[in-house]
């Protein structure tokens, strides 16, 4: 069956249920237990950020909000499967940027599409990196690191957790734009990139800023740079990288989506739930410690998440069209 | 424990379970070699993503080529006949179960989500099968026993996000009935229709006995 | 001294308080329950109940999360005992031994001896965190991508002597287990490999998956063609708990298994997956009669037991100390400490020290308390080897089925075990041992990862593993084990030759 008259057939289906039971309404939505996918691993911090928000959802629309999480193949299972899900809105989706931004452009016959299978319904959060030195590196801002870089050009080593994940893309471009050769060394579990760090190993790393607190606290790691165009609250003495290379807009950011065609109404009920949630006052208090920002205005309404979506969609396509990556 | 028959005769093959275990360890070398056809190995300081795995198969292909030949050098064991009735119904209740827990799509056709509740007890009873020494009734009845048991642990207890309940049921639960209500009840039906049965089976073996005594 | 003193007595003051042994009592009541039920884990259960403890306070809630993977950690070797399914890597090794003298009717034995040495392995790795936890720390940052890598290859060694038949076969299996650990998305460059397009291999294949297929499920498949023997375990048992003799005999197993299990554990970068195979090793080595080892000799089972669970124990070395977790399991702990606003690391012992300590003395109670829930259990799952196997094995299958399918919501993934189930049970036809297979598995992708670390470190030089000091020695030990372990195969070889 063609995607196309797959959803047709998906949407007569959803018709003849709203039939049948005769709700499916928005004015009387949520009727029943509401699923959220994430498409990560149970327990990661999208998943815990998911689960917080989840909660509030149930107490505030009194249904349950189930989170179920499909993870794999770099968040394709999950997506794919809300985006084949019934547009009734009961499903919903917590989305990654990598999911959304980055899959398109490295991953070859992507089996879903982010723009036109899903609708956005509220920007949740973004999460900061942090570019870091071990602190026997003798550089104290970006300038002096790509200095130090340029005297020995491929002596540094840089963990990240993969090439193709966001410090991978950030490193690249960090590369590209101030003509260094640092080498790229892959971490899959983050412990170990900053435990070779910290041992000075690979003397540089980009980590996310909630995993790396207590060793800039400590002093065994020295924060050089923040990934991205401003700096942030948690470390206010830290540079922006865009105060030293070209702006590098790169970050990860979470957003909640529905399968296309889920009933405008219910996607305006839910935009409206998740931004009171996300601006509770026990939310906007553990978001840092789990290395998040959350999101407020115009990005939590479902026209603003869309337009950030677009943005965001376009700018990664040509950071990596510039960086010359792939899909494989 | 198996018994320990060493290959009789002299035939050219004098360790057939070798000859066999070689060839297939060839196989799956080659198997892995094919998939990894398209893929770079790269240089020590830049390692392609084949270079692991491909010296790997080579080095698991060479060791199936030694025990091949060595099965027509050294003596060794056979390979012992297999009932393959009991062995296909288990993993036909595997594959079953697989392909009935959610809606699963093969292609073009999707096969309806039954959930635990179907899916559970069928699986046990085509596995039960298996056995020669199956009876019919006393399958039913751990079928139907076991299931609420799973429904109850997994599903209440554990909260684990496994589908109880087929997925075009779900919607005509009756209003203001959790899920967790009807499993519980549907769990209490089931065990009560376990003892039913048990006890009727029971009932039916004693008076086969009297008969036969 | 004094100072640890006081230090223990305010982390008892805060383990023993009701609400927090409460909680400790529930941890490991849960745990023990997901760890026998084959295939359901830990990171599941935890990842499902961290909701639950956003209300508790963070000592409480983290001792409580402790608890389950202590739980499950010892409830693994349960199912492996009694019913030959490894739910960690960790208890690979307990199925070897275990399950065989569960077969002769010793299962009561075995689960017993595995209660006790896990209690006095915990204990020991309880005294050694609180006395050196924070010294500890160093060893860590020794260990660099060589070292895993040359860390690794003894392991590989490991499972040469792990293996009883034949070397040229053990090898093979080693070799596939590898080859089976690199199916799925390349790390470093993103490429597909070996996956058939399947989207479902993506991600590689799950040690449980594989696990539960080689192991549980072919099995079954083999049990159903040997009527005559499958209903052993129904003979007489004699004795439920280890009798005066099996005591004897795994004393000093268990305080082998407990030094080599704190030392392994220590290691970031899930180095406690080596301790029960390191033990094991040890004991088939030093025994006086090697060739009881994988037909149920109890010193394979109280070693690796004990190694295991003080592997457990000490892994929240590096955790507590460096806020690096060892595993899954202990990065989920981190997660819950985050919610609860406190970041692990160097700070926590200075910060939170009743926190610190609170867990740390509640890492024993923990221990206490398994010992006083499974003791009592034994009882009850040896009973349950008498329920007939043509009722048994639809059930243990079924369960199979449910954990497999809970661990990802994949069909695919129950679809495996079926897979895997067949796969083992030919390799059995063809006279092939599935354990130093799993090894290789769990082995192949640290090992592979750190390869490439390490050579890209060193951009491109293999010298980096003979230059550096740690990893030159741990690749030197390798080769001496090897020898050791390959000098009587050989003997026995040329023997057999002679005697042709």
């Amino acid at each position: 069956m063609s995607k196309f008259s797959r959803r047709i057939f998906m949407a007569g289906v959803a018709a003849s249920f709203a039939l049948a039971s005769g709700s499916a309404q928005a004015a009387d939505w949520p009727q029943r237990p509401v699923t959220v996918v994430v498409p990560q691993a149970a327990g990661n911090s999208p998943d815990v950020l998911c689960r917080i928000i989840t909660d509030k959802l149930s107490r505030a629309l009194g249904q349950q909000f189930i989170v179920e999480n499909k993870a794999g193949a770099a968040n394709v299972v999950g997506m794919q499967s809300v985006a084949r899900a019934t547009n009734d809105g009961y499903t919903f989706v917590f989305a990654t940027s990598a999911a959304l931004v980055t899959n398109p452009y490295t991953i070859k016959a992507l089996s879903y599409d982010p723009i036109k299978d899903f609708v956005p319904v509220a920007m949740v959060a973004k999460s900061h990196h942090v570019l870091l030195v071990n602190p026997k590196v003798k550089a104290n801002n970006l300038a002096e690191l790509i200095a130090l870089e340029k005297q020995a050009p491929g002596s540094l080593s840089l963990a990240v957790d993969g090439p193709r994940n966001i410090s991978g893309l950030i490193a690249q471009a960090i590369n590209k734009d101030a003509g260094t050769k640092m080498v790229l060394v892959p971490y899959n579990t983050i412990s170990n990139a900053v435990q070779d760090t910290i041992s000075g190993r690979t003397p540089v790393t980009i980590q996310s800023a909630s995993v790396v607190e207590p060793f800039i606290k400590d002093g065994s790691l020295r924060p050089i740079a923040v990934a991205g165009n401003q700096r942030i609250a948690s470390l206010p003495d830290v540079p922006a990288i865009s105060e030293t290379l070209k702006s590098v807009e790169l970050q990860g950011w979470f957003m909640i989506m529905a399968p296309a065609g889920t009933p405008a109404a219910i996607v305006e009920t839910m935009s409206k739930a998740v931004a009171k949630a996300i601006a509770e006052p026990d939310v906007l208090e553990r978001a840092p410690t789990l290395g998040f920002e959350m999101e407020k205005g115009d990005n939590t309404t479902p026209a603003g998440a869309k337009s950030f979506l677009a943005a965001q969609y376009a700018y990664t396509g040509q950071i990596l069209k510039e960086l010359g990556v792939e899909p494989n | 424990m198996n018994e320990i028959k060493n290959a009789t005769g002299r035939s050219t093959i004098r360790a057939p379970q070798n000859l066999a275990g070689g060839l297939a360890l060839v196989a799956v070398a080659a198997l892995a070699l094919w998939q990894l056809r398209d893929l770079t190995a790269g240089s020590l300081s830049e390692m392609g993503s084949a270079l692991m795995p491909r010296a790997l198969a080579v080095g698991l292909g060479l060791m199936g080529l030694a025990l091949a030949v060595s099965a027509f050098l050294r003596p060794g064991l056979i390979i012992e006949r297999t009932e393959l009735h009991g062995p296909v119904l288990v993993l036909l209740a595997i594959v079953f179960f697989a392909v009935t827990i959610r809606p699963f799509a093969i292609g073009p056709v999707t096969i309806p989500g039954l959930g635990l509740i179907i899916s559970a007890p069928v699986a046990i009873v085509i596995a039960g099968l298996a056995t020669p020494e199956a009876r019919f009734r006393e399958l039913v009845a751990l079928a139907l026993g076991l299931t609420p048991f799973c429904m109850l642990m997994f599903g209440d207890l554990l909260n684990l996000p496994i589908p109880i309940f087929p997925a075009s049921l779900i919607g005509s639960f009756p209003d203001g009935w959790s899920q967790k209500a009807v499993l519980r009840i549907t769990s209490a039906v089931m065990l009560a229709a376990t003892v039913v049965v048990f006890v009727t089976d029971r009932q039916k073996s004693i008076s086969d006995q009297g008969s036969e005594g | 001294m004094d100072t640890l003193i006081s230090n223990l007595s305010l982390g008892l003051s805060v383990a023993l308080g009701l609400q927090n042994l409460a909680l400790a009592f529930l941890g490991c009541l849960v745990g023990t329950l997901i760890g026998v039920l084959p295939g359901v884990g830990p990171v599941a259960t935890i990842a499902m109940l961290l909701p639950i403890t956003f209300s508790l306070d963070p000592t409480g809630a983290l001792i409580m999360l402790a608890g389950i993977y202590y739980g499950a950690q010892y409830g693994g070797s349960t199912t492996a005992i009694l019913v030959n399914i490894p739910g960690e890597a960790t208890s690979v090794v307990t199925a070897l031994d275990g399950h065989a003298m569960a077969r002769r009717g010793r299962a009561g034995a075995a689960l017993g001896i595995a209660a006790l040495g896990s209690f006095f392995a915990g204990t020991v790795a309880t005294i050694l965190i609180a006395a050196m936890g924070a010294p500890l720390t160093r060893v860590a940052l020794l260990f660099g991508p060589s070292e895993y890598f040359a860390l690794m290859i003894m392991g590989l060694v490991f499972a040469v002597v792990l293996a009883g038949g034949s070397l040229l076969k053990a090898v093979a299996m080693i070799m596939l287990g590898l080859l089976l650990s690199t199916v799925g998305t390349d790390l470093e460059t993103g490429d597909q490999r070996m996956t058939f397009g399947q989207p479902f291999l993506w991600d590689g294949i799950d040690f449980a998956v594989l696990a539960m297929g080689v192991f549980g499920v072919s099995e079954i498949l083999r049990n159903l063609g040997q009527s005559e023997d499958r209903d052993v375990v129904r003979g007489a048992i004699s004795r439920l708990l280890p009798n005066r003799k099996e005591l004897r005999q795994s004393v000093a197993p268990v305080v082998r298994g407990t030094l080599l299990g704190s030392a392994f554990g220590i290691l970031p970068g899930n180095g406690a997956i080596l301790a029960p195979f390191a033990s094991y090793a040890v004991e088939k080595k030093l025994a006086k009669d090697p060739s009881r080892f994988g037909k149920g000799a109890i010193e394979g089972v109280a070693g690796p037991e004990s190694a295991n669970n003080a592997g457990a124990q000490t892994s929240f070395i590096p955790l507590l100390t460096l806020g690096i977790p060892a595993n899954a399991v202990m990065a989920l702990m981190v997660g819950a400490m985050t919610i609860h606003g406190i970041i692990p690391g160097p700070q926590v012992m200075t910060g939170n020290p009743s926190l610190f300590w609170g867990m740390i003395a509640s890492m024993w109670i923990g221990n206490l308390m398994l010992l006083i829930i499974n003791l009592p259990l034994v009882g009850l799952w040896v009973r349950l080897l008498k329920v007939p196997y043509r009722l048994l094995f639809p059930a243990i299958l079924v369960f199979c089925c449910i954990g497999i399918y809970s661990i990802n919501s994949q069909p695919t993934d129950v679809l495996l075990i079926g897979l895997f189930g067949s796969l083992g049970f030919l390799l059995i036809r063809f006279g092939f041992e599935p354990a130093p297979m799993l090894l290789g598995f769990v082995l192949g992708k640290l090992m592979e990862e750190n390869l490439r670390r390490a050579l890209i470190l060193s951009r491109g030089s293999l010298s980096t593993f003979v230059t550096e000091p740690i990893s030159a020695g741990l690749l030197a030990v390798s080769v001496i084990l090897l020898v050791i372990a390959l000098v009587p195969n050989i003997r026995k070889g040329r023997d057999k030759v002679f005697s042709e």
